[in-house]
């Protein structure tokens, strides 16, 4: 459905109603606060909600949903909004239900390899409460000391470290989620292949179109006995993808492999004074982990066949402090970003491995020929590409060109059988694109599903799916202008 | 291929589509005329779920066994769901590469089978079960067309990941026509060590596997009557030379008190071929096979349980994921027993008939008691088959009347 603006009248009940669930210091209805909440990670589109509303049981959370589907008022929830695509954008206003109030750890059972957590918990924490015991929680995006595996589960997101344990998907167990009808369901569990259907695998990606999730329990792994890592240094990105692609095509799989260029490189020294080369073209970040016997061996490989692909020079993480500085280097990179431009908005395409080095080599050539600077720092084991175009969203030419580049690379990514996102979800941003990835058939059948769970529309409208029978190239973003109602 | 077919004792006209466009096809002219569709892969998991009632027509899936596109640098593949899991794996293996999951019968198990029955093993604890694999999916729809979800790269999240709800779901909402697997390189060396323990010492086992200094990728406890012990303890290592070698060494004196006699290094060619030497033990027409779910820490408690209500039943435990199956012995109806062993498996557990004669087969005794979040599943079924033509009854969320209506 789209949703039209949310009458004054409506958000005035509405607002004394929620009061009577959370009480007055549980929500927000001021212009100058909801500022924050009109757009998340992704600032091209932005739109302010009428109200934000922080329960803090699911008990609140249901007296919501049932409230916002009484008063007919859209609602979407929202972790810590720092999703890069327009996640936690409310299309059309409505409430947003802030699970940042729900942040306990319910659960740790480290005998059966799980935990419960509500939906705000910030995913560093997890780690951070069982580290000392030898385990963590596996998936690691880059904003893990800030995001919420509440948000983690609706985006099933990555990380460097996703490599080789995998995405949320694979760590998450199961549910509970407050129904765009008010009901509450529990979805699998601690307790594995339960019988039925697998609820709990479409739950995760997806982007809070079908329900609000107040708990999940994911799985915890341990500690890998040793780790390995290793930074090759590259006279030019292309030689830095081929030998990704050699790592990969010799059947090792690393930890992680990530890459940064020479533009990442000059702000992230600039940061964090690592000490990297800021001659180099572009670095990996090269990390195996496992036993201590036969590690050694691998990360030798490793360095041989980086060698092989023209690395200048493969250095070692000697301590463990030099390991944590080089990943704060790599998950910071974004912040760091700040240091070269005034704004900067990222992609988040996908192509077949093998594909990198030909990627890299278009998104040189779309930057040239839109005269942007674009910075890379990705997620090169898997293919998963963040392009950062940067800019300044005061000059509305940029502002054009940044988009159009943005499509041009998003574009590529489909030409070389790829995808336009690997982990940051659709959200707003790339819900035009669904229509070129899939064919009508293909959507009509996601909107059935998403129907069984959000039967009124009601739960996060106008994400995820275009809007059945709209035209995909109307040229929405065409006309988008920060502070311009998104749905337009 | 035989011009009929026998589905719980029903025999039904039969079909082997070549393409997916002729599968999409047969969906379109079942659909006009609202007949039942009854998938058939390897014929292996006939025995599962609840009996069919509404005649309709046979589809095997075997001839849609094309492998449509493999880049092996990409450690993709992309092949039809009629492929045979042993053709499969050797077409992965000339490229070093494996579908990590131990499937018995791969000489006659299809893809589509094993994604649509979930049929995972020893090496879950590892690698996952197949909704770990399944990186795209093409399906053909209650209107007769293929439809997509997923894609070919290893990480994407745009759109539903629809392969979730097609894995496990018995071909309830729909053919798997085609399947993209992201796949992994096969291990360089591989070794697995047999334990007879002492009696009693099966818990002690399970609970040393969870924490010991090497990393298996397989912990396994298996009762076989007749064996030199009561319980055996298999473990099962992957890697590189070094990393193997330290850990069976090691392995072996954190086990060593523990065996019952002395510890045994197997063939890992042998170990590969346990899952069908399991399953074998019954028939896939007339023998039922008992499968109960636990938290890890249960699980060797549970599977205790299970042997002791049904002496002379091969059980097959595996503590790290919570996992028990047992072989029924011949003449024994467990369906008593399921309630006792759902109280036994404690929070959250679960008991039910993975594979049963016909008669046995009622709702309860397959999928278990109905749980509040079947309604959720019956209305992604009321819209992905609102006149129940996929496989109609096989699960609770499919159910149609034997007058053809849709319940």
């Amino acid at each position: 459905m789209t949703v039209a603006a949310v009458e004054p009248s409506v958000v005035e009940n509405l607002v004394r109603r929620l009061t009577g669930i959370v009480g007055p210091d549980g929500l927000i209805n001021s212009q100058a606060e909801l500022l924050v909440y009109e757009c998340d990670g992704y600032t091209l589109e932005k739109n302010r909600p009428d109200v934000v509303v922080f329960p803090t049981a699911t008990e609140q959370v249901v007296e919501i949903v049932k409230l916002c589907r009484e008063l007919r008022v859209p609602f979407l929830p929202r972790g810590s909004g720092t999703s890069l695509a327009g996640g936690c954008l409310p299309v059309g206003g409505g409430v947003i239900i802030s699970l940042a109030r729900m942040k306990r750890i319910l659960e740790v059972d480290l005998r059966n390899r799980f935990a419960l957590v509500e939906a705000g918990v910030i995913n560093m924490w997890l780690t951070n409460r069982i580290k000392s015991e030898g385990w963590h929680y596996a998936p690691d995006p880059s904003s893990q000391g800030a995001c919420t595996i509440g948000g983690n589960v609706a985006t099933n997101s990555g990380g460097p470290h996703t490599l080789k344990y995998g995405v949320t998907v694979n760590h998450v167990m199961g549910v509970e989620i407050v129904m765009p009808d008010g009901t509450v369901q529990t979805l699998g569990g601690p307790v594995e292949d339960g019988p039925g259907l697998d609820l709990t695998g479409v739950v995760v990606g997806s982007e809070g179109t079908f329900g609000v999730v107040t708990k999940a329990w994911v799985r915890l792994v341990r500690n890998p006995e040793s780790v390995r890592t290793l930074l090759g240094v590259f006279e030019s990105v292309d030689d830095a993808t081929a030998a990704i692609s050699a790592i990969i095509g010799a059947g090792i799989v690393p930890a992680a492999l990530e890459m940064l260029d020479s533009l990442i490189l000059k702000a992230v020294e600039e940061a964090f004074s690592f000490g990297f080369p800021l001659d180099a073209g572009a670095v990996l970040i090269m990390e195996v982990d496992g036993l201590d016997a036969g590690l050694g061996e691998e990360a030798a490989r490793i360095e041989k066949l980086a060698k092989a692909n023209r690395a200048r020079e493969v250095r070692r993480a000697n301590t463990e402090a030099e390991r944590l500085l080089l990943w704060k280097c790599r998950k910071q990179a974004f912040g760091a970003v700040g240091r070269l431009a005034p704004s900067y908005c990222t992609q988040d395409g996908v192509v077949p491995r093998t594909a990198l080095p030909e990627m890299l080599r278009s998104i040189t050539a779309i930057g040239d020929r839109h005269k942007l600077r674009i910075a890379n720092v990705f997620h090169a084991g898997d293919g998963n590409l963040h392009p950062i175009l940067l800019f300044d969203e005061r000059d509305p030419d940029q502002l054009r060109r940044v988009m159009e580049a943005s499509h041009e690379i998003l574009d590529e990514c489909l030409r070389l059988g790829g995808s336009v996102t690997g982990e940051h979800g659709i959200g707003v941003e790339k819900i035009d694109f669904m229509a070129k990835l899939f064919s009508p058939d293909d959507l009509a059948a996601m909107r059935r599903v998403r129907q069984a769970f959000n039967p009124d529309g009601l739960c996060s409208p106008d994400k995820m799916l275009p809007t059945a029978g709209a035209c995909a190239e109307a040229g929405r973003h065409k006309q988008v202008k920060p502070g311009r109602r998104a749905a337009l | 291929m035989d011009p009929t077919f026998d589905i719980d004792g029903l025999d039904l006209d039969a079909v082997a589509p070549e393409t997916p466009e002729a599968l999409a096809q047969v969906v379109r002219a079942c659909r006009a005329s609202g007949q039942p569709l009854y998938w058939v892969g390897g014929g292996l998991s006939l025995g599962a779920g609840i009996p069919a009632t509404v005649p309709g027509t046979v589809v095997h899936m075997s001839s849609l066994d094309r492998v449509i596109d493999y880049p092996a640098r990409d450690m993709t593949i992309t092949a039809q769901a009629g492929i045979r899991v042993s053709r499969l794996q050797e077409i992965l293996a000339r490229e070093r590469q494996t579908l990590p999951l131990d499937i018995p019968w791969p000489d006659k198990a299809t893809l589509g089978g094993v994604l649509a029955c979930n049929v995972s093993g020893s090496r879950r604890l590892a690698h996952g079960t197949p909704r770990d694999f399944v990186i795209g999916l093409t399906v053909v729809d209650d209107n007769g067309k293929l439809t997509r979800s997923g894609g070919r790269v290893v990480k994407n999240v745009a759109g539903y990941d629809m392969a979730k709800l097609h894995v496990g779901a018995h071909g309830t909402l729909g053919p798997m026509a085609q399947v993209t697997l992201k796949v992994r390189p096969l291990p360089p060396v591989r070794a697995w060590l047999a334990i007879p323990l002492k009696a009693g010492m099966h818990e002690a086992a399970a609970d040393r596997a969870h924490g010991c200094a090497a990393r298996p990728v397989a912990f396994d406890l298996l009762a076989l009557p007749g064996g030199p012990a009561a319980w055996t303890a298999m473990i099962g290592f992957e890697g590189e030379a070094p990393a193997v070698a330290w850990q069976v060494a090691r392995a072996k004196e954190e086990f060593r008190d523990l065996a019952h006699v002395q510890i045994i290094e197997c063939q890992p060619n042998s170990v590969d071929a346990m899952a069908t030497r399991l399953a074998e033990r019954t028939d896939p027409q007339s023998g039922a096979v008992a499968a109960l779910g636990c938290l890890p820490s249960r699980t060797a408690g549970l599977a205790a349980r299970v042997l002791a209500d049904m002496p002379g039943a091969v059980v097959h435990a595996l503590p790290g994921s919570g996992v028990v199956r047992a072989v029924v012995p011949e003449g024994k109806d467990p369906r008593g027993l399921l309630p006792g062993w759902r109280d036994a498996a404690g929070p959250g557990g679960w008991a039910r008939l993975a594979r049963a004669p016909r008669p046995w087969r009622q709702a309860d005794s397959m999928w278990g008691p109905a749980r509040p979040e079947e309604a959720i599943s019956a209305a992604i079924a009321r819209e992905m088959d609102p006149d129940r033509i996929f496989n109609p009854n096989r699960m609770r969320h499919n159910t149609r009347l034997p007058d053809g209506k849709p319940s």
